[in-house]
C-alpha cells in the first residue's frame, strides 16, 4: 500500500514531500540546545572582547554617524556612553540567562533584540562587516523553535537547515561579489598583499616575500568559496571535505591577518551531530516524539540519519 | 505511526524563503540594507604598482609637541573614517572640525591640540611587493592660511 502511494504521488506532491525533508527534517532537539549555548558564549565573548571597539563610539563625534535603513526606520539615535554600555549588558546579561533555555524562545527574542542594537550601533558609521548575518539570523530562528512537543524535531531541522543554507551561500555570494567587481583577475590580484601590508600579523609580513605563494592563497580561497555551494546539499560525504577546507580557509586568515569572523565561522558547526559528541544527562524525555537521546526509536526523533555517518 | 504535522509549516517556509532570498538579494542593494548587504570585503583587486594606503592623523598640541592620532582616538575604526572620505580621498572641513573639537572636548591642559592633519600613509608596491614608503598629507583644522 505504502509503495504503491509513494509511486502513484504527482508532481506537486512530490516537490511538497522534498521541501518538507530538506526544509523540516526531523533532528534531535538536543543538538540545538548545545548550538544554541555554544553560539551564546561566543557572543557574549564577542560584544564584550572582541568588539569593545564599539563602546568608543558611545564618545566618538556625531558628525560621522551614518545610520543604516534599519537604524532609521526605527528612529535609532546616535549611543552615548552610557547607553551603549546598557546596551552591551543587555546582551550579555540576556546571552548568559538564555543559557538556561527556558523559556527558551522567549530568552532567545530577548538577545536577538539587544543584539540587533548593538549591531546596528556597531555599523551606524560607515562600516558594514559582513560576518555577522548569520549570527543575527540564528539569533532570529532561535527564538522560534519550541525544545518540547510534537513539532520539537522538525522545526529544530528548519532552523538548523536556514542556518546552515544562510552560512554556505555567504560564501559564493563573496565570490560572486569579487568576481563581479573585479573578474577573475581578483586570484592573480595583490589583495592579500594589500590586507596584509594594511594589517598583517608577524606570519604576514613574512609572506609578503612570497606573492606567488600569496596568489596561489587566492585562488584556493575564491576556490572554497565557490566549493561552499556544495555545503548546501545533505549529504555528509559532499559536505565534509567542504567544511574542512572552509576551516583552513578561516584559519590562514586569521593567522595573516587576525581575523577570525568567530561570529561567523562558529556556525560550521551547526553541520555537525554535536549530540553524538558532547554526553548529555541521561534523562527519560516526557514525551517520546520530542527526540533526545533517550527517546524511542522512531524515524522522526531519531538523529539527522544523513549525518549519522560522520560520526 | 508517524507523526506528519509541522507545526507553523506555511509561515517556516515563508520565512525560510525571505531570509534566504534577502541573503542573495543582498547582492543587489548597498551596505545601507544590513542585515542584507553585499558581501564586499576584500573584493579589490591591486596590482603590482598600487600604492596601498591607510589613514592617520598628525596633531601639534597646545605646547607644540608632534603628535601621531589614530582613528581609536575619536572613537572611530579606521575603516569608518576611510568610508566618510570624499572623492578627494580628503576629509570635509566640517567632520576635520567634528574631529578636532571631539578630542579637545575630552583632553585638558598641555593635552590639547592646536591643529590636526590627515595623512594618508602606506607603501607602494613595486612587483608585489612593498618597496617604498608613502605619505600624503590632506587636510587640515584649523584650515591652512
Amino acid at each position: 500500500m505504502a509503495t504503491s502511494a509513494l509511486t502513484s504521488r504527482t508532481q506537486p506532491e512530490r516537490l511538497r514531500g522534498w521541501w518538507d525533508r530538506y526544509w523540516f527534517e526531523p533532528v534531535s532537539p538536543r543538538r540545538l540546545d548545545l548550538l544554541v549555548r555554544i553560539v551564546l558564549v561566543v557572543l557574549v565573548y564577542t560584544v564584550v572582547d572582541h568588539d569593545r571597539w564599539v563602546l568608543r563610539h558611545g564618545w566618538a563625534p556625531e558628525a560621522f554617524y551614518r545610520p543604516t535603513a534599519l537604524a532609521r526606520w526605527v528612529h535609532l539615535p546616535a549611543p552615548t556612553a552610557t547607553t551603549i554600555a546598557v546596551v552591551q549588558w543587555a546582551v550579555v546579561l540576556t546571552g548568559v540567562f538564555a543559557l538556561f533555555r527556558r523559556p527558551a524562545r522567549l530568552s532567545c527574542a530577548a538577545v536577538f533584540v539587544s543584539y540587533t542594537v548593538w549591531v546596528l550601533w556597531s555599523f551606524g558609521w560607515a562600516k558594514v562587516d559582513h560576518d555577522r548575518l548569520t549570527m543575527w539570523v540564528a539569533l532570529l530562528v532561535f527564538s522560534l523553535v519550541p525544545r518540547r512537543g510534537v513539532g520539537a524535531p522538525r522545526s529544530t531541522g528548519w532552523a538548523l537547515r536556514v542556518i546552515q543554507v544562510v552560512f554556505a551561500l555567504s560564501y559564493p555570494l563573496s565570490a560572486f561579489s569579487k568576481l563581479d567587481k573585479a573578474g577573475w583577475y581578483w586570484p592573480d590580484s595583490y589583495v592579500f598583499t594589500m590586507a596584509i601590508v594594511r594589517r598583517g600579523t608577524a606570519f604576514g609580513r613574512w609572506l609578503l616575500d612570497y606573492p606567488e605563494l600569496l596568489k596561489l592563497s587566492q585562488w584556493g580561497f575564491i576556490f572554497f568559496e565557490l566549493a561552499a555551494v556544495l555545503l548546501l546539499v545533505r549529504s555528509p560525504k559532499v559536505r565534509m571535505p567542504v567544511l574542512v577546507g572552509i576551516f583552513f580557509l578561516h584559519f590562514f586568515t586569521w593567522l595573516a591577518i587576525s581575523i577570525h569572523f568567530l561570529p561567523h565561522s562558529i556556525f560550521l558547526l551547526a553541520f555537525l551531530p554535536l549530540e553524538r559528541w558532547i554526553p548529555g544527562r541521561r534523562e527519560a524525555p516526557r514525551d517520546p516524539t520530542a527526540g533526545g537521546d533517550q527517546a524511542e526509536p522512531s524515524p522522526l526523533a531519531a538523529p539527522e540519519p544523513t549525518m549519522a555517518e560522520t560520526s | 505511526m508517524v507523526d506528519e504535522r509541522v507545526p507553523g509549516r506555511a509561515w517556516r517556509s515563508l520565512l525560510a524563503v525571505l531570509l534566504v532570498g534577502g541573503t542573495v538579494g543582498g547582492l543587489f542593494v548597498t551596505d545601507d540594507a544590513w542585515p542584507f548587504a553585499p558581501f564586499r570585503m576584500f573584493t579589490t583587486a591591486p596590482g603590482p604598482e598600487t600604492r596601498i594606503r591607510a589613514v592617520r592623523f598628525d596633531a601639534v598640541t597646545v605646547t607644540g609637541e608632534k603628535i601621531r592620532l589614530k582613528a581609536d582616538h575619536f572613537g572611530l575604526r579606521r575603516a569608518e573614517i576611510e568610508g566618510q572620505l570624499n572623492r578627494q580621498k580628503d576629509l570635509d572641513p566640517a567632520r576635520m572640525r567634528a574631529l578636532f573639537d571631539n578630542y579637545n572636548a575630552r583632553h585638558h591642559g598641555d593635552e590639547r591640540i592646536e591643529r590636526l592633519t590627515l595623512v594618508l600613509a602606506g607603501w607602494r608596491l613595486e612587483d608585489g611587493r612593498p618597496k617604498q614608503r608613502i605619505s600624503e598629507r590632506k587636510s587640515s583644522w584649523p584650515p591652512q592660511r
